[in-house]
């Protein structure tokens, strides 16, 4: 098949062969140079820190925004890198309830994001998503709350679900999905940043930044849900996926997230922590140390740390407040499904799920 | 500055941005700048239909249904949209066009074969009961070899109630497959109605969709279109996004069941997007849903029954 290879992605026909500045180069190298559907633990660029930085925040009515700047100073995020980029925020969105502010990212966590960017130089800071379950997204930021938000601070929202797409190949290739199409909105951003919610989830266990990267993905070429992940498997896909997007930073949102029935039906877990860290895998796998999970019991974390980053602590560089501190056990949501996943983890099981 | 809008002027506001400064040649895409799509186009030409005060009007439509016919695949596919790649869960919206237009007859046939060849795929839960509907009811899915979901059922079925394929066994099943997937609370969401026991929550659209659905294939009347059109007046209060608004009163209508309020909660919607950046899909639904009912734009007629069951 002819490929155009441009700096980050391995664009496919009837994409334009345009790529997002300063980014990617090691995932559209390495495939381009042929080393295989199946990348080695350092297709984690070198340059991608594992240091995850935790941090106290009893209430979304707080000084959120010195939290994250000090967070990103932390993690050596500071002017020098941050001045003129074009920063993308996806927070998750996945189905619009007023019921329930546990669902989705907080607003006031948002806001805190864009402050701290902007105060950093930023040339520009928007927030993406495609939810999973709605095709309306202006009702989906409505309910979240993000509307008044989006007015106050001037920030743009975009709706992934409906943008047009490049076709790029799935670099990683755990699942059956030989590419994937992204939305062209993503080129404009020179770094992606995960916003999740901390939240259980019924089917593989925990969702925090990895799992939250599945918003991307246009509705228009995935459904609603996304039942074509479903069906590749939910766990290679959200493995292949980040391989092929490479998000730059994740920060979570753990103040208010969900135990049990998630990621929509579970009741509200205070957590008070904020964390983030730009190796997505590291990040994820605090995260569930925080919610008191082993992560080498999550199925996704177990396989993603033999490809895309680490989930043993010792190699991660733990910053800010002690995990011990502030752990709290979230209750798992148990299923026969999650039961495998956990029996399964170390033997790289990976199931399909039809929906 | 906007001057007030009343139901009058929302509604020539919305038609002139349609009609000049959002539209590209003989089409529209899901935002301004984006490449020609299937839905965004139909939706904005049955939009102009629907309120139409002038030939212009069909004209266009008649253009439009034209744009769409030129991205018909060989084997009768629409694509979302000139993409060969691209999923055909949009070909429903084409032949409701080409049938509001009574243009493109031997298009729209070929696109009705195809979407009885590519349905949804069943799966057996076995005693795993994880999910709460019936798995093996077949309807259509987003994305080919995927599972039947709701919305897309729902476009499928207007596209044959409108083709007059209200008898074929596709069609019932359909049905079957809507009325399976209500929620217990009353409404659709996209169609999980429960997940290991626990029910989930409606959402305006597709609740919307298929009840507009269920009245063109002319489903009997049954405890779940009364709990949808229950769902839908109260949830529909305090929406006015275009698309849950829009199909929320487009479904209520075709089921008889208007609010009284609907030509308010409408310009009310309009009045919220009409300084911002909008889409050919927000103003074609809010136009849609304002003017003649889809059912009646497309040549047929919500049943009798239906009607009469919410009006007493």
């Amino acid at each position: 098949m002819f490929k155009i290879k441009k700096h980050n992605y391995v664009f496919l026909p009837n994409s334009r062969s345009i790529d997002r500045r300063g980014f990617l180069t090691g995932a559209g190298a390495a495939v381009a140079a042929g080393l295989g559907a199946k990348l080695a633990d350092d297709f984690v660029p070198p340059w991608r820190s594992r240091s995850v930085f935790v941090a106290r925040a009893a209430s979304y009515q707080i000084d959120l925004a010195s939290i994250v700047k000090r967070g990103l100073a932390e993690l050596g995020i500071g002017r020098t890198r941050v001045r003129g980029k074009s920063i993308l925020l996806k927070p998750n969105l996945v189905e619009p309830y007023q019921g329930s502010p546990h669902i989705n990212t907080h607003p006031l966590f948002i806001a805190a994001v864009v402050e701290a960017f902007r105060s950093l130089d930023a040339r520009d800071v928007f927030i993406a998503e495609g939810p999973g379950h709605v095709r309306d997204a202006r009702l989906a930021v409505e309910q979240a709350g993000l509307a008044d938000i989006l007015k106050q601070l001037k920030v743009e929202f975009i709706d992934l679900n409906h943008d047009d797409v490049d076709r790029i190949e799935n670099p990683l290739r755990l699942s059956r999905l030989a590419e994937f199409y992204l939305p062209k909105t993503l080129r404009r951003a020179d770094w992606i940043v995960s916003l999740p919610k901390l939240k259980t989830h019924h089917w593989v266990g925990a969702t925090v930044a990895l799992k939250n990267l599945f918003g991307v993905l246009p509705g228009i070429r995935y459904g609603w849900p996304k039942n074509v992940l479903h069906q590749a498997g939910i766990v290679p896909s959200i493995l292949d996926l980040n391989a092929a997007v490479q998000p730059n930073l994740a920060i979570v949102d753990g103040i208010v997230g969900m135990e049990g029935d998630g990621p929509i039906m579970g009741p509200p877990k205070k957590l008070g922590a904020i964390l983030m860290g730009e190796n997505l895998v590291a990040v994820d796998a605090t995260a569930t140390r925080l919610m008191r999970i082993d992560p080498a019991t999550i199925e996704y974390l177990a396989i993603a740390d033999r490809h895309l980053g680490p989930i043993d602590a010792r190699r991660i560089r733990q910053r800010g407040e002690p995990i011990d501190s502030i752990a709290s056990r979230f209750e798992p949501f148990r299923t026969p499904s999650i039961k495998r996943a956990a029996d399964h983890a170390q033997t790289s099981s990976i199931k399909d799920n039809p929906i | 500055m906007f001057e007030p809008i009343n139901r009058n002027n929302w509604i020539e506001q919305a038609r002139a941005r349609l009609r000049s400064t959002d539209r590209s040649p003989a089409g529209w895409g899901y935002h301004r700048g984006a490449k020609i799509a299937v839905e965004p186009t139909v939706l904005a030409a049955l939009g102009l239909l629907a309120t139409a005060n002038d030939e212009l009007d069909r004209l266009i439509a008649v253009e439009s249904a034209d744009r769409i016919a030129s991205m018909q695949r060989d084997d009768g596919s629409i694509g979302v949209d000139d993409d060969p790649t691209s999923p055909e869960w949009a070909g429903p919206f084409a032949v409701l066009l080409w049938t509001a237009t009574q243009s493109h007859s031997h298009e729209a046939e070929n696109a009705l074969k195809r979407l009885l060849d590519r349905r949804g795929e069943p799966f057996d839960q076995g005693n795993d009961r994880t999910v709460g509907h019936n798995s093996k009811l077949v309807g259509w899915p987003w994305i080919e070899r995927t599972h039947s979901w709701v919305e897309p059922t729902a476009h499928a079925l207007l596209a044959l109630a409108a083709r007059k394929r209200l008898d074929h066994k596709y069609t019932r099943e359909g049905v079957l497959l809507l009325i399976d997937r209500a929620l217990p609370s009353g409404g659709w969401n996209y169609g999980n109605t429960t997940v290991y026991g626990r029910p989930l929550r409606p959402q305006p659209e597709p609740s919307g969709l298929a009840l507009a659905a269920l009245a063109a294939c002319r489903a009997s009347s049954n405890a779940a279109i009364g709990a949808g059109i229950a769902y839908l007046n109260q949830s529909l209060a305090d929406i006015r996004t275009p698309r849950s608004l829009g199909w929320g009163l487009i479904g209520l209508t075709a089921c008889g069941a208007r609010p009284e309020g609907a030509d308010e909660m409408l310009a009310e919607a309009y009045d919220r997007i009409a300084d911002q950046p909008t889409t050919a899909v927000d103003l074609g639904l809010l136009l849609l849903a304002a003017g003649t009912p889809i059912v009646r734009l497309v040549g047929g007629d919500p049943q009798p029954e239906i009607r009469q069951n919410v009006q007493n």
